[in-house]
């Protein structure tokens, strides 16, 4: 029948101007649609199809005119703010870094003498651009198809760490590679890879529609295998059960999941703070500085001493510093504040600040469900361990083994911190040229 | 947004869209339509001046899409969201200051 060559003909001129591909086929729906319609009542009124087609082509106006129009709305974007923040702290960091080198240099102590942490971290910070580019090119989409993939995987290795012992130093989240001596932080890693993954498998359940109680239970079961394992790394944990309760009533908004899971959550960490009486002084530390300042809330009432001298523009190799513990990963964010002043402190609190808003509204602009999801799950992440750590720098939230992201030394986080950077550029690129009709699987 | 959606945004046939949108929600044929109707055929919106007008809503999210089936035919329905009902609200009081301000110029209508 002509019209609906002659349709498919004005469409065809639409998108040529388009170059978003994955737009067409929405594009093509909802204007073809609307030719069909205005062809429809001519018809009706007693035209002929030819007569209808032109018609309903002077109503629509100029193809080319109207493609190029939606084309200038439907490309893809970058998020400048989100990548010149996180730029911002990580050469803070650098320079944090660069100046802890040469104080280390002066040190007695030689096991950190050598080490050239800002060279290191320079290469990690490429590696890790690297991935972000890569990860902001390629379709997120790949996830969901490869959710079942990835959680196997990243379960397979756990147990490999139990049996092989790759362990490295008794450190609970790191692993070695086996042909290369290049530590990972797996905790961090599979935290990632273990939230996307699970948002991915629901995202297709959600789509196939499985709504029974083996479905449920499924789910859940998915949900609380990961904590066997992350159970030895307690930030690791401890982001990744906000996470997964959030996903969880993500998808299936009910509060009882919140309240069911909340409660496990804090049962089980307050049996294990009970089992466990050091991780509950590290705890209490926070509440009584001086009477735990000569065990575990030590290093609280040194960074206490530290920032309280900072003053505005920092005290340079001042005496307090010999009493911060690792300057270059665990303390680098109060040494920086007693080395720089409290206004590189403000602005790295004000970056962070800035990140988390810029991070919030990357959500709420992207439409695509799964995407949106992954948003989420790289949004915790991140936010999490950027306000603890200045929390816990203030002494406002009890010491645990967490990095500052971006800004402390860490060559494996850093990295597999830039890829979730790069994801989630990667996502609010495509926000206006995903299509929600063609949902690919 | 290219320099001729940004002026359709900001005139007037962006607050009719998302006028007709507040009352209900409908797809770019029926807004034509309703469009017409109730401005007695004085505004006649060309079919390629809407979609971009809406695509463009639909990105800073003053509407949402979403499609329904309808005999054989899927039709992407818009509705109108918060932020745009905020919007809205900023133009009709916008139209107003400036309606008042031509009618106290031209020495017509009440008070200003």
């Amino acid at each position: 029948m002509p019209y609906q060559d002659d349709r498919e003909a004005f469409l065809d001129q639409v998108c040529a101007q388009i170059r978003a591909t994955p737009m067409h086929m929405d594009i093509r729906e909802e204007i073809g649609g609307h030719f069909d319609e205005l062809v429809e009542v001519k018809l009706a009124e007693g035209c002929s199809e030819e007569e209808a087609s032109i018609w309903a082509k002077a109503q629509l106006g100029s193809p080319t005119e109207l493609g190029r129009q939606l084309h200038s709305i439907h490309k893809p974007k970058l998020n400048w703010s989100i990548l010149i923040a996180v730029f911002g702290l990580v050469t803070i960091g650098l320079v944090g870094l660069w100046f802890a080198d040469q104080y280390y240099s002066t040190y007695e102590n030689s096991n950190l003498k050598e080490v050239n942490f800002f060279g290191r971290q320079s290469i990690g910070l490429l590696i890790g651009v690297i991935a972000m580019v890569i990860l902001y090119f390629v379709p997120y989409t790949w996830l969901r198809s490869y959710a079942w993939h990835i959680y196997v995987l990243i379960s397979v290795v756990w147990i490999l760490t139990r049996i092989e012992h790759l362990g490295v130093n008794g450190y609970p989240g790191f692993i070695n590679l086996p042909f290369i001596n290049f530590p990972i932080h797996i905790g961090s890693l599979s935290v990632y890879l273990y939230l996307k993954s699970i948002s991915g498998m629901y995202s297709r359940f959600q789509m196939n529609r499985s709504n029974t109680v083996y479905f449920y239970l499924n789910m859940i079961s998915v949900s609380v295998f990961p904590v066997l394992f992350l159970v030895n790394s307690l930030a690791s944990l401890a982001i990744y059960l906000i996470a997964i309760i959030c996903i969880n009533y993500w998808y299936f908004r009910s509060k009882w999941i919140v309240i069911l899971g909340s409660i496990m959550a804090l049962g089980g960490s307050s049996l294990y703070m009970y089992m466990n009486e050091r991780l509950a002084n590290k705890f209490l530390a926070i509440f009584n500085v001086r009477k735990y300042a000569e065990s575990e809330g030590y290093t609280v009432f040194r960074y206490q001493e530290a920032l309280r001298s900072a003053g505005w523009w920092g005290q340079g190799n001042g005496t307090d510093l010999k009493y911060l513990p690792y300057i270059h990963s665990d303390s680098m964010f109060v040494y920086i504040v007693y080395y720089f002043g409290w206004i590189v402190g403000i602005s790295v609190c004000l970056l962070v600040l800035f990140l988390a808003t810029h991070f919030l509204f990357t959500y709420r602009q992207v439409r695509d469900q799964f995407g949106q999801s992954l948003v989420l799950i790289i949004s915790l992440i991140l936010i999490f361990r950027l306000v603890y750590s200045v929390l816990m720098a203030l002494g406002l939230a009890p010491f645990i083994g967490m990095n500052f992201p971006f800004l402390n030394y860490g060559l494996s986080q850093l990295i597999i911190d830039f890829a979730g950077v790069g994801l989630m550029l990667g996502i609010y690129r495509r926000k206006d040229i995903t299509s929600r009709l063609v949902v690919p699987m | 947004m290219t320099k001729m959606n940004k002026e359709m945004l900001k005139g007037s046939t962006g607050t009719l869209i998302l006028t007709l949108l507040s009352k209900e929600a409908l797809y770019g044929y029926e807004l034509i339509k309703q469009l017409e109707q109730r401005s007695g055929g004085v505004f006649a919106l060309k079919e390629g001046t809407l979609y971009p007008i809406l695509h463009t809503m639909e990105t800073e999210q003053w509407v949402e899409a979403y499609w329904i089936e309808h005999g054989g035919r899927k039709r992407k329905y818009y509705r109108i969201t918060k932020e745009g009902l905020k919007q809205l609200d900023l133009k009709k009081k916008e139209w107003h200051v400036f309606k008042t301000s031509v009618d106290s110029v031209l020495g017509e209508g009440g008070p200003a």
